[in-house]
């Protein structure tokens, strides 16, 4: 079975049959620290989420990625136990990232969420002298302020983000959907599966779920080896779309 | 024949070693906005690291992560004259099972990277440091300074 749904030629394709119930939704997009990226996969593993769409579009540069000698576009859907996961293998094109995130939340909103979670890192300067990365948040409405108080996140009150979150969340908010950011504290311009892990913590007190850190913490080194080339693409990718511009701050006063 | 009796085996290394180190510091040029150089050499069993190179005023910040280097006795840093050449062995080889186009098994047992640094810098005071297999070196940056009066 297949089923279409998108907008200005980007296209959700679901192959298997989506019937949750006001499910959670995470998105893990290469981004900052590849945080995002990295907790999707080890929620992915642990959750054994089964691939039920993928994203379409000449828009996205032509790549298929192998796994298992079977062939996959790089930005896929998981599903499993009322929670949906959408992820990428590469890094989403800044000229695509408008078009991108009209058609995933259009696509959200007819799985009618209880909450979207956008998952990654907020680059810091000391991240090495940081033992365990924190947490902060922003939120798109009251009812998602209302979920998220149960991790007593710190909230973003100023700033300017750069890159496919911060559009995913506004496409949200022009929407009334309930969605909000985990964003730990990150390298930069390194893979950083500890950050990861502090998303995850953050995600298993929300969503009532036990999900184990500690095999994502062991394979730690492996996963900075492996996630090199799509870290390396990424940043570039990161700099195209001046994303530096995250530490300026805004123009508008009080 | 007084040439050829000091091309020994060593020199040609010493040769090919530094024409490596040219090449690298041409993908370093170029490699932005041209080339896409592979983050891996497998005639050398080598990875290339991440690096995040940070330039103020006063000083050049190089930062490498180095995943699987246990100490700072595995790390090798020189300073050229204007570049910097960093070796670090890992504590085991890192295996890739079907690495490449062509799927074969590979193992990789050393990080090396050379980097054209973008100033004239003092090598008596840098300075390293590595924790939690990230690399910190750094390096003052040859500066005159002059202070100017307010007429």
């Amino acid at each position: 079975m297949t089923r279409m749904s998108g907008m200005e030629g980007i296209r959700v394709v679901e192959t298997s049959a989506v019937g949750l119930e006001k499910p959670t939704i995470l998105i893990g997009l290469p981004d900052v620290g590849l945080v995002g990226m990295i907790a999707a996969m080890h929620m992915l593993n642990t959750q054994k989420m089964q691939d039920i769409a993928y994203i379409e579009s000449d828009l996205i540069p032509p790549i298929v990625v192998l796994h298992g000698g079977k062939i996959f576009e790089p930005i896929r859907v998981y599903g499993q136990n009322n929670l949906l996961l959408i992820t990428s293998e590469i890094p989403i094109p800044g000229a695509i990232v408008r078009p991108f995130a009209r058609s995933i939340v259009k696509w959200s909103m007819r799985k009618n969420p209880q909450l979207i979670l956008a998952l990654g890192g907020i680059a810091v300067p000391n991240r090495l002298d940081i033992e365990k990365p924190e947490c902060y948040t922003i939120e798109t409405n009251e009812e998602a302020k209302r979920i998220l108080e149960k991790a007593k996140l710190e909230r973003l009150n100023e700033g300017i983000m750069v890159g496919p979150y911060p559009i995913i969340l506004r496409e949200c908010q022009k929407n009334n959907l309930p969605a909000a950011t985990i964003l730990a504290q990150s390298f930069d311009k390194y893979p950083d599966p500890g950050a990861a892990a502090s998303v995850i913590e953050v995600l298993g007190k929300l969503l009532n779920i036990n999900v184990n850190i500690d095999e994502l913490l062991k394979s730690a080194e492996e996963i900075r080896v492996k996630t090199r080339d799509l870290m390396r693409r990424t940043d570039r990718t990161m700099q195209q779309m001046s994303k530096a511009q995250e530490l300026e701050v805004p123009a508008m006063y009080t | 024949m007084e040439r050829r009796r000091h091309l020994s085996w060593e020199r040609l290394e010493e040769i090919f070693e530094e024409m490596q180190r040219r090449a690298d510091r041409i993908f370093e040029v170029f490699e932005p906005s041209l080339l896409s150089k592979p983050l891996w050499d497998a005639e050398r069993c080598c990875l290339e690291p991440l690096v995040d190179v940070r330039e103020s005023a006063d000083a050049i910040v190089v930062t490498v992560d180095l995943p699987f280097v246990d100490t700072k006795e595995d790390i090798d840093i020189t300073l050229l004259q204007d570049s910097l050449e960093i070796r670090a062995k890992t504590r085991r080889a890192i295996r890739f099972e079907r690495w490449g186009t062509v799927q074969r098994e590979i193992d990789f047992n050393e990080f090396r990277k050379t980097l054209r640094l973008p100033a004239e810098v003092k090598p008596e005071e840098a300075n390293a440091t590595f924790k939690r297999g990230v690399l910190k070196v750094l390096l003052p940056k040859k500066t005159r300074k002059m202070r100017i009066e307010i007429g």
